[in-house]
């Protein structure tokens, strides 16, 4: 094979990825009988949501776009994919959590995706639900989030899908400050999107959108002032500066001289 | 001194299928590597590629009682195309939604790389994007042709049986994909002059 063609060497797992990840296939794989009994619990749910579905929310096309800031708001669709996570959470035993822990969840052409944060920490799971196949999606998640009580700034993106790699229609989930009274997707080609902000998370679900690499999410002010433009797209863990906490300590960033605080956050 | 002579994936499987999961904790350990960086060469996306290998192994789970699943005694085979078929579920299922999923800040746990793995992961994955960038204008029985026996290394003959294909029309597969890369680079390298 010509030279330019070749691909990287190849490596290892992580250290620590290829155990952890067998210990979930495993844990996964060995209750069998507490598998089967949360299945059809789960499944006289999904089969009832799925008739309401049929009802209020067009299951069938690729037009299926919601957004839900919190469990009041789950059309039944979104609510089957949320116990699917919680299901899942459960398998794995990794986080306390109840459906009263999602902050914000949203589907759009039979994918759903979901964020929770408990009291300590968080969980994020992606569910595909095409019809007629097999529910599958992924989740991750922290019991103990130490970063849960501030912010990089006035903003932080958590969970951020798009439809092509570098943009097209995305779904966007984070926490704002308490002085950011309105949150704005530019998309880079002209157009915006407005997002949803309930109790210092935010949710914001483009209709289909051409959103660019060079999209940016712009908060502001009570008094409408701009107080924070920052690219979508840029790695969460990736600042320009190191931000501190009150008591000085390092949160977010590499030590430097330059560090700003770190904004408080709370629901 | 004691000796131990590791089970074929014969033995393994049929352990499996009987739901051993120490058996398939073993199949995992065998081939979890393989399958790792098989996904990464189709995905270009290390991140992409474990949440693939995962559910992977899941699918073999799920799988254990079909019968044909060796190829002449290796597993290897039919794992790389569970691993390439969930791959292209993701993607093709993805069509408008969902081509790249970025996570919460990492965990503690990622502060365990050491900062060279992370840049060099960081480098094999601009490389990859660069390789597929081409490979991807390939018909997809091609490209996957590719990415099974020329990068993962599977024998025609074994790669041709799980893909329910004759040897024959795998290699020529392979033969046109090879003549239509050579075009597409050297066509390349005449646009940049």
């Amino acid at each position: 094979m010509n030279d330019i063609l070749d691909p990287p060497a190849e490596r290892d797992l992580p250290p620590g990825r290829a155990a952890r990840m067998r210990a979930d296939l495993v844990t996964s794989i060995r209750r069998p009988r507490r598998r089967r009994a949360v299945r059809l619990g789960i499944a006289t749910v999904a089969t009832a949501a799925a008739v309401v579905a049929g009802v209020a929310t067009v299951p069938r096309g690729d037009e299926v776009r919601h957004l839900a800031m919190g469990s009041g708001e789950l059309s039944p669709t979104l609510h089957r994919a949320v116990e699917r996570c919680l299901e899942w959470n459960g398998q794995m035993e990794r986080i306390p959590l109840s459906i009263n822990d999602l902050a914000v969840a949203a589907e759009q052409d039979h994918h759903g995706v979901a964020l929770f944060i408990t009291d300590t920490g968080y969980f994020t799971c992606n569910v595909s639900m095409q019809p007629g196949q097999e529910i599958s999606g992924g989740a991750t998640g922290a019991r103990v989030w130490p970063q849960r009580a501030w912010l990089p700034g006035s903003i932080q993106r958590l969970l951020l899908v798009s439809s092509e790699a570098d943009g097209g229609d995305v779904a966007v989930t984070g926490r704002v400050s308490a002085r950011v009274q309105r949150l704005v997707l530019a998309h880079g080609d002209g157009q915006t999107t407005t997002a949803r902000l309930v109790n210092g998370v935010f949710g914001l679900l483009t209709d289909h959108a051409e959103v660019t690499r060079d999209a940016e999410l712009v908060s502001y002010d009570t008094a409408g002032a701009e107080i924070d433009r920052r690219l979508l797209f840029r790695p969460s863990d990736e600042f320009d500066h190191c931000y501190v906490d009150s008591a000085g300590t390092l949160v977010y960033g590499e030590p430097g001289a330059d560090c700003r605080p770190a904004e408080p956050w709370g629901r | 001194m004691t000796s131990q002579i590791q089970p074929s994936d014969q033995d393994l499987w049929s352990t499996i299928a009987a739901g051993d999961e120490v058996a398939f904790g073993q199949l995992f350990d065998r081939y979890v590597r393989a399958v790792y960086n098989h996904v990464f060469r189709l995905t270009g996306s290390w991140t992409l590629a474990e949440d693939v290998t995962q559910a992977t192994f899941l699918v073999a789970w799920r799988r254990r009682g079909e019968a044909a699943v060796l190829v002449d005694g290796s597993a290897l085979p039919w794992l790389l195309v569970v691993a390439t078929n969930t791959t292209r579920t993701e993607w093709r299922s993805a069509r408008r939604w969902l081509a790249a999923l970025r996570r919460l800040p990492p965990e503690r746990e990622a502060a365990a790389d050491p900062a060279s793995d992370i840049v060099a992961r960081l480098d094999d994955e601009r490389q990859m994007t660069e390789v597929l960038a081409v490979v991807r204008r390939l018909p997809r029985a091609e490209r996957e042709a590719v990415a099974l026996c020329l990068w993962s290394g599977v024998p025609y003959g074994e790669a041709a049986t799980v893909l329910g294909i004759s040897e024959g029309a795998l290699r020529s597969r392979v033969s046109r994909a090879r003549a239509r890369l050579a075009r597409m680079v050297t066509d390349g390298n005449k646009e940049e002059r």
